[in-house]
């Protein structure tokens, strides 16, 4: 709700903005073209109806009665009416095609951006943003170009119409009904701007009230807890109050208006009887034609009272469209070179049978990176890592552990120096290269909803259900699924809620070792979990490493000590490098992280894994 | 029934208004069918030579003096249709105003109820009710009868005044053409009825799909890294794709069956004018009607037409605002925590005799627990998860009573005391405490509106907090949540402690809400905690040794017992949980040491 303050800033016109939306909806002409068409036909039929009855009345009621004319005149009326309807039909195919068809490309267009954006772009704009913009945004601006912008047309073509008839058949009670139209614009101008206006204002609070009832319900334990119930209530009385103000007031703006709009249009139906009535005493007109024009009154100004509610509208579109750009046109900072990617293609259309298999020595050269750039994280940062060795990392939290990996993983480039995968800048390779080799598995494991095998798959798409199973009993998964009724095909709820930590992390496990990667990272869960999964995670994290490089973001004391080097990062900076045993030895900050961090999680893990056989 | 005995009650300041809005809209609905009536007067009796039928009119004429009269002024006529529409325009106002005045009214009366309600239902009901369902209840439904009340119910009469008046007055006019004239209406209305009762499906299924869209596109952003790590765009964007395409499919279908609605019931409106239009013209032609009686046909025919079609619609509605109605019901028949009680100033002894506790349908989480702490004790709580260490704090500030047994505060059963008073003596931090988004000053002082700064800030001293908000750009002026800081789970927990040390209460308890702190935090919470919480006590459930060691007294808890109570110097020379939680981690410590 809270974009929605931000979102009617921009009012002026822009025509960058404009032609961009042009550019959008050009592949849709031929539908919008069969819908101007269509408008067309619709205002016409609209307008063709009163003079219709007029006929009725002056022809057939009031002069000589021919049957087989007056049959004839029944049937076209009827013609008119069905074609009116299939008229009406079309019109909501069509629009509804153009709305859906737009709205869907769009989103597309967005979700395939979305996926070319480095990680910077996710650190800096907030989920809710982008959900609002391929949500909302797309929402509105593909109703506007579709619904608003045939209700515009429909408005002109039937104002035109009507106005061309009615001079057509006298221009005098014409003039009557068409002096009305400056006032009514000017007061429509006025009072709409006005009403959505107070309307947004309606829409900000009711946003409060909202929040207002999630703070009160999310925390009525704590609001229990301290006595705060009456104070709780006496501030959303405050919103509650406000709402019923704003929103009275923006009721009565429109109760104000519509008569007004009412009365305006009386002052046409009245003027056309005295007019009109002394025309038919001197014979000008006869009584249908009076009928005529009062409908025609009646009809003619409808799409004059929505004309500021569209231009508001338009408005909207605009804001929207701008928003949704942005987004579709932020800067892909990791793009690959021409050569790189004529070898191993783009993210859309990788090359995998150009893949050189990673054997895993990774090295980095005078590496620099930041996020920030007044907050340095790495400043010449070296290491060299040969194939086969398990690294640990270690070390504060902010130490740099993390980055380390993400600029393993090309999530993020070094601004400064190389990182060299078996000797290769990685830059001179995709990232679909290196990405579809790694075996990564996160801090957090983070599962898609869908089934345990399902998101096993997804490490290597067209594994057979045999694989999946030899995975997940690789790494000691298999009995807690089979222990699962459904088993394999067991839900995981939305990102896996169903599932405790340990068993997220064993799947995501299972996950990387179907890849069959060239060389693993683990970002280490410090999350507790039960003594037995704990133990079973361990031996799940020795399997999987046998063999292939593996940086590992520490910490668990077993799995460090069993690292072949371990690296204990401070600043940005590798402060000590070697076994366990030598670092114990060194008695530097290795030795006192461990006596005193680990003893601490220890005590707590022995305490957590007493319920396990209390219980 | 019950649905409308609500809105009744609910609305009990306005009953007057809503007979008020009934004869507005009445008076309006007449007001609005004079017109083509004035018309008709003219076209046929003063233009024409027809003889005048109706009394109003004859009165108007004999007012004149002769028809002539009204035939050389024909700005009668035009005055005349300009008066009836100046009270149109009026009573069009007062029932746009009145509309807006009932509804907004009884919303209020109702989102208030429903907020008061909900804080004072008990702990139990938050515990075990998703938080997601019951705002969408106070938001979406509470909208929903909002639109009934502000717009729904003024239509219904207008529709219904519209159809029943102006058939009278056709059928006065002309029985024959009057019967023609109305015979699709009851058509129309089953149809929009009809439609939209089928229609709710598929508005329901559009609007799943959209939510399944989001769903997608909300998992693929927060799952980017692993969509990445694996190289999975390609596969994403095809799953994306699919519900995309679905979310497409279904709105279109959608789309195409309000064309069908609208077409349709477009065609029987003119289906119904057209038949009107033609044996009226056919009757005028032989004399049977006026050519402005025929006038006054077609006039009606638009007018009814539409709001009847609305009708159907609105009906179909109605079943959604009673369903909206049952679920607000079924929240406000839970019945709320008593008030009722003593009002005591506690000491802070505390003793449970023969607690027994379970939760609704529930195994017993308390068995037979009794023990007794002294005033100024500092006690701690030792267990492994799920022994019921919450549950047993949480009967301390009666946010349960026990089964059986008592609870006794100074030696009062709980029971008899009342709820607020007695936890406003029970400082409780909660394992997850829930911050407003307000200020970090003002969630500190919010229990103690009236706290000094010096207070907010020792208070968050002593939970270690101070020099982390000062670190903020607005310091205690931040706010917390979505507009402004997000806080760690051991920086809100530091806050919440604050917030329950700034009111010195003769009980303090801690519901294991130092757990995401660090060892050294912890350490320095509790020394800071001393120098306040000398005379009150303090009872805190910890899963460290540490924090035992130092606690006057040690409860074990295992599975809903109490398998130990003593120092730490008694219970390590005891066979037991504690002993055994201490001995492993002396294994640690040398295992460290070993190798």
């Amino acid at each position: 709700m809270s974009y929605d303050e931000k979102e009617y800033q921009s009012s002026s016109f822009d025509m960058s903005t404009w032609k961009k939306i042009i550019h959008m909806i050009l592949p849709y002409r031929g539908l919008i073209f069969a819908l101007l068409i269509l408008n067309i036909m619709i205002a016409g039929f609209d307008t063709l109806f009163p003079f219709l009855n007029k006929m009725a009345i002056d022809t057939f009621a009031t002069k000589e009665f021919i049957e087989t004319e007056f049959i004839r005149f029944g049937i076209f009326y009827f013609i008119c009416i069905t074609l009116q309807a299939f008229g009406v039909y079309a019109f909501f195919w069509i629009a509804g095609r153009i709305e859906m068809k737009f709205s869907y490309q769009l989103r597309k267009d967005c979700f395939n951006k979305l996926n070319q954006l480095p990680f910077s772009y996710f650190d800096k704009t907030p989920q809710g943003w982008i959900i609002a913009r391929m949500t909302s945004d797309v929402g509105r601006l593909s109703e506007i170009v579709s619904w608003s912008m045939m209700d515009l047309f429909w408005g002109v073509s039937l104002m035109v119409f009507t106005t061309v008839m009615m001079l057509s058949i006298n221009w005098k009670l014409a003039i009557l009904v068409l002096m009305i139209v400056p006032f009514l614009a000017v007061t429509s101008m006025y009072f709409q701007t006005r009403i959505l206006k107070s309307y947004r204002e309606v829409r900000k609070i009711n946003s409060k009230i909202t929040s207002g009832f999630s703070e009160g319900i999310m925390g009525a334990k704590t609001t229990k807890t301290l006595v705060l119930e009456n104070d709780n209530l006496e501030e959303f009385q405050k919103h509650t109050s406000q709402m019923r103000k704003s929103s009275i007031h923006a009721a009565t703006l429109s109760a104000i208006f519509m008569p007004i709009v009412v009365g305006l249009g009386s002052i046409s139906t009245a003027s056309i009887l005295w007019a009109g009535g002394n025309q038919v005493l001197l014979g000008v007109i006869e009584y249908g034609t009076l009928l005529m024009f009062t409908q025609y009154a009646t009809q003619f100004f409808e799409p004059l009272r929505q004309i500021a509610r569209l231009i508001a509208e338009f408005q909207l579109a605009q804001a929207s469209a701008e928003r949704v750009i942005s987004l579709l046109e932020s800067p892909v900072e990791l793009e690959d070179s021409q050569e790189v990617i004529e070898k191993y293609g783009t993210v859309f259309a990788p090359k995998p049978e150009n893949y050189e298999r990673i054997q895993g020595n990774i090295e980095f050269e005078h590496v620099d990176f930041w996020y920030n750039e007044s907050e340095p994280v790495l400043i010449d940062f070296n290491l060299k890592v040969e194939a086969g060795k398990t690294i640990a990392l270690v070390g504060e939290t902010g130490s740099g552990k993390s980055t380390i990996v993400n600029l393993i993983c090309r999530f993020y480039e070094p601004k400064k120096g190389r990182i060299l995968i078996d000797g290769v800048d990685y830059r001179q390779r995709s990232t679909g290269w290196l990405h579809s080799q790694i075996g990564y598995v996160l801090q957090a494991p983070h599962l898609f909803s869908g089934t345990i095998k399902e998101n096993i798959r997804f490490g290597r798409l067209e594994a057979s259900d045999e694989e999946i199973i030899a995975a997940a009993k690789m790494v000691h998964a298999h009995d807690f699924i089979m222990a699962f009724e459904e088993g394999y095909d067991t839900e995981v709820g939305e990102s896996g809620s169903r599932l405790s930590t340990g068993q997220k992390q064993l799947i995501s496990f299972a996950r990387a070792v179907l890849a069959n990667p060239a060389f693993y990272v683990l970002d280490e869960a410090t999350a507790s979990i039960d003594t037995e999964t704990e133990q079973i995670v361990q031996d799940a994290i020795e399997h999987t490493m046998n063999g292939k490089t593996t940086f590992v973001v520490a910490h668990r004391l077993s799995t460090i000590v069993s690292a072949d080097r371990i690296l204990v990062i401070s600043k940005g900076r590798i402060i000590e490098d070697g076994t366990h045993q030598q670092l114990m030895n060194q008695k530097g900050s290795y030795y006192c992280l461990y006596t005193h961090q680990f003893n601490e999680r220890l005590q707590q893990q022995i305490l957590k894994g007493e319920c396990e056989y209390a219980v | 029934m019950r649905q409308i005995r609500y809105l009744w009650k609910a609305s009990k300041a306005v009953h007057g208004r809503f007979s008020a809005i009934a004869l507005i809209v009445l008076i309006y609905t007449v007001l609005n069918l004079l017109s083509p009536l004035i018309f008709s007067f003219y076209i046929d009796s003063v233009l024409g030579s027809e003889p005048v039928t109706n009394p109003l009119f004859q009165f108007l004429v004999e007012k004149a003096g002769s028809i002539d009269v009204l035939k050389d002024n024909l700005w009668t006529g035009f005055a005349l249709i300009l008066f009836v529409y100046a009270f149109v325009c009026l009573f069009q106002y007062l029932r746009g105003r009145l509309n807006a005045v009932v509804g907004e009214s009884v919303t209020q009366n109702i989102r208030e109820e429903l907020y008061d309600h909900l804080q004072h239902v008990p702990y139990s009901y938050h515990v075990q009710n998703k938080s997601g369902d019951l705002i969408q209840r106070c938001t979406s439904d509470v909208d929903q009868i909002r639109r009934f009340i502000s717009s729904q119910y003024s239509e219904m009469i207008y529709s219904v005044c519209m159809a029943l008046i102006a058939s009278v007055l056709l059928f006065s006019i002309d029985k024959q053409l009057a019967k023609l004239a109305v015979v699709t209406m009851p058509v129309l209305i089953v149809f929009a009825y009809w439609f939209f009762r089928r229609a709710q499906k598929i508005f329901r299924s559009s609007d799943e799909a959209e939510g399944v869209l989001t769903d997608k596109l909300t998992e693929s952003i927060s799952g980017i890294r692993v969509i990445k790590a694996f190289h999975r765009e390609v596969y994403e964007i095809e799953r994306y794709d699919e519900k995309n395409k679905d979310y497409l499919e279904k709105t279109f279908d959608l789309l195409k069956q309000l064309g069908l609605y609208w077409s349709f019931s477009d065609l029987i409106c003119y289906i119904q004018i057209l038949l009107v239009v033609l044996s009226g013209t056919i009757m005028a032609h032989r004399g049977e009607l006026t050519v402005g009686n025929l006038f006054v046909f077609i006039s009606y025919e638009s007018m009814i037409l539409w709001p009847i079609r609305n009708l159907g619609r609105i009906l179909a509605d109605l079943g959604k605002v009673s369903v909206s109605i049952d679920r607000l019901l079924e929240i406000l028949e839970v019945p709320v925590e008593s008030q009722e009680g003593k009002e005591v100033n506690l000491l802070g002894n505390i003793e449970f005799q023969n607690v027994c506790f379970h939760y609704e349908n529930q195994p017993d989480v308390l068995k037979d627990v009794s023990f007794t702490i002294h005033k100024g004790q500092t006690v701690a709580i030792l267990g492994p998860t799920g022994s019921g260490k919450s549950s047993l704090i949480h009967l301390i500030a009666r946010l349960y009573d026990p089964a059986s047994g008592k609870v006794l505060l100074d030696g009062i059963p709980t029971t008899q005391l009342n709820k607020q008073h007695l936890r406003k003596q029970v400082g409780l931090v909660l394992q997850e405490p829930f911050l407003f988004s307000k200020t970090i000053q003002d969630n500190i002082s919010i229990a103690k509106k009236d706290a000094s700064i010096d207070e907010i800030h020792e208070a968050a001293r002593i939970a270690s907090v101070h020099d982390v908000i000062e670190e903020f750009e607005l310091g205690y002026k931040t706010m917390i949540g979505e507009k402004g800081v997000t806080l760690s789970g051991g920086q809100k927990q530091r806050v919440a402690i604050a917030r329950t040390v700034l009111n010195a209460t003769p009980i303090l308890i801690f519901d294991d809400s130092l757990s995401a702190v660090d060892a050294q935090t912890d350490a320095a919470i509790r020394e800071a905690l001393k120098s306040v919480s000398g005379s009150c006590t303090t009872l805190m459930i910890t899963q460290r040794i540490a924090t035992a060691k130092e606690a006057d007294m040690i409860l074990v808890l295992e599975k809903g017992q109490i398998t130990q109570i003593g120092t730490h110097q008694q219970l390590i020379g005891e066979k037991g949980l504690y002993q055994r939680v201490a001995e492993i981690q002396n294994r640690g410590e040398e295992l460290q040491n070993v190798v």
